[in-house]
């Protein structure tokens, strides 16, 4: 299989894994007052913490899954990296949604199966699962996840905020160099200990008050 | 000298361990070690009981300056229970492109528990300090610490801070990671805000009631509770969660 088109499909927010439900705490931000000016910061604050933490535990994931090691380590540090229990819920939530589709996809893949049987494992473990099975590279992985959360925030701005859809691809394209080099920093990683753990304290808090709230578009 | 790191050539050892009882009252042994001029947390016993102990960390010389290396290890023996506090908030100074650092080892022994309510950490503009925390529990061991960090004197810009935090459990298993790189750029939406102190609240080892102290409470996955707020002053903190963490 083309790894490019397998990236492709699963980049693609066509995908029926409920990706239309998450603002990335976009929702929470605005609703404190952050302005339309302020989502590329916002983006880039994401790919400086909580986007580390996701694509260091994919990539530590894929390494682990391709050698045959157990990953309940790599969900065990990727919780203890993800102290607000409603981003670990919604990673767990989408993780389900994406387990489902890639089970249809690779029925007989040993990568899904050890994925699978881990007691709710989060989104980055089942991409990697995904990745080992396509034989994605593990830069390439990393690069999907940042790109992904990108993307996430800048379809949700939209719903937010009174936006042109040309500025807010724009602010995807201008942050992708920074989500290279995130890519690069976090594709050699191998060990569950050495998944990046930068906090963003106002994320966690958003997160937190987001869950708490009764009105609201998006989920998280 | 007893620093590892050559390059700080201010590096002393502060040990407090809290172990068995002898003759009816705690063991405690507090020592510290290093080069006589470099500044250091003094431990000094304020009271102490067949099964506790209360000791203030009381600064010994100026700190913090460019090159010290604070170091502090703390062990509280099987049941014991340490309860340890500061005199005063610490001031992290200018350092002219020089650097500091502030390390902390606890290790907690089955059902042993440590109460540590820091005071503010300021990070002057200039200063760039590394601050490492390592935690161990044992089962049943308990730990309630408070940090307070503040970026910058009143109306001055932030220093650098590099922070990491781990606390293991007896098995191995990670209960809370984190690292933060603070500067002026971590004051952007999503980060700290326009905030410039962050303070925590941890409490690991014990069951907080489900609905007690809600506000910037985080759960953790494995037991514990973590309590964040950002402020823009260190008096604007609430201190619910330190008396949630502390009595419950």
């Amino acid at each position: 299989m083309s790894e490019e088109l397998l990236m492709m499909l699963l980049a693609d927010a066509r995908l029926p894994v409920a990706g239309h439900t998450q603002s990335g705490q976009l929702e929470a931000a605005v609703r404190s007052g952050l302005t339309a000016e302020q989502v590329p910061v916002f983006m880039r604050s994401r790919l400086a913490s909580v986007v580390r933490v996701e694509a260091g535990t994919a990539v530590v994931g894929l390494h682990r899954l391709r050698a045959g090691l157990p990953v309940e380590p790599v969900l065990d540090a990727w919780a203890a990296r993800t102290p607000a229990a409603p981003m670990r819920d919604t990673s767990r939530t989408l993780g389900r949604a994406l387990l489902r589709l890639v089970r249809r996809l690779f029925p007989d893949s040993p990568h899904v199966k050890a994925v699978a049987v881990l007691e709710r494992p989060c989104r980055p473990l089942v991409l990697a699962a995904a990745a080992a099975t396509g034989g994605l590279a593990p830069a390439s992985l990393a690069r999907l996840v940042a790109y992904d959360d990108l993307q996430t925030v800048a379809s949700a701005a939209l719903k937010l905020l009174p936006l042109d859809p040309l500025d807010a691809t724009s602010w995807v394209h201008d942050l992708l160099p920074e989500a290279e080099r995130l890519a690069a920093a976090v594709a050699p990683l191998t060990e569950p200990h050495q998944i990046p753990a930068s906090s963003a304290p106002q994320l966690d808090l958003w997160a937190q008050a987001h869950a708490q709230t009764t009105r609201r578009l998006f989920s998280a | 000298m007893t620093t590892s790191t050559p390059e700080l050539a201010g590096g002393a050892l502060t040990r407090v361990r809290v172990g068995a009882v002898a003759g009816g009252r705690v063991r405690v042994e507090t020592d510290v070690t290093g080069p006589a001029t470099a500044p250091a947390l003094r431990p000094m016993l304020l009271a102490g009981d067949a099964r506790s102990a209360r000791i203030s960390l009381v600064p010994d010389g100026a700190m913090l300056l460019a090159g010290d290396d604070v170091r502090v290890e703390v062990e509280v023996g099987e049941g014991m229970h340490l309860t340890l506090v500061e005199p005063a908030g610490t001031v992290a100074y200018d350092m002219d492109g020089g650097q500091a650092s502030w390390s902390v080892r606890i290790t907690l022994a089955a059902g042993a528990t440590l109460v540590w309510a820091g005071e503010p950490f300021v990070v002057s503009a200039g200063a760039d300090v590394t601050r490492d925390t390592q935690v161990t529990l044992a089962p049943g061991a308990r730990l309630a610490l408070r940090e307070t960090l503040v970026l910058g004197r009143h109306g001055e810009r932030p220093g650098r801070a590099h922070t990491t935090w781990s606390a293991y459990g007896h098995d191995g298993r990670p209960l809370l990671v984190e690292s933060l790189d603070l500067d002026a750029s971590s004051m952007a939406p999503g980060l700290l805000g326009p905030h410039r102190v962050l303070a925590s609240v941890t409490a690991l080892g014990q069951q907080i009631a489900p609905d007690a102290c809600p506000d910037g409470r985080l759960d953790l996955e494995h037991g514990g509770t973590l309590w964040r707020h950002l402020a823009g002053e260190a008096h604007e903190v609430p201190a619910e969660p330190w008396e949630c963490a502390t009595t419950g």
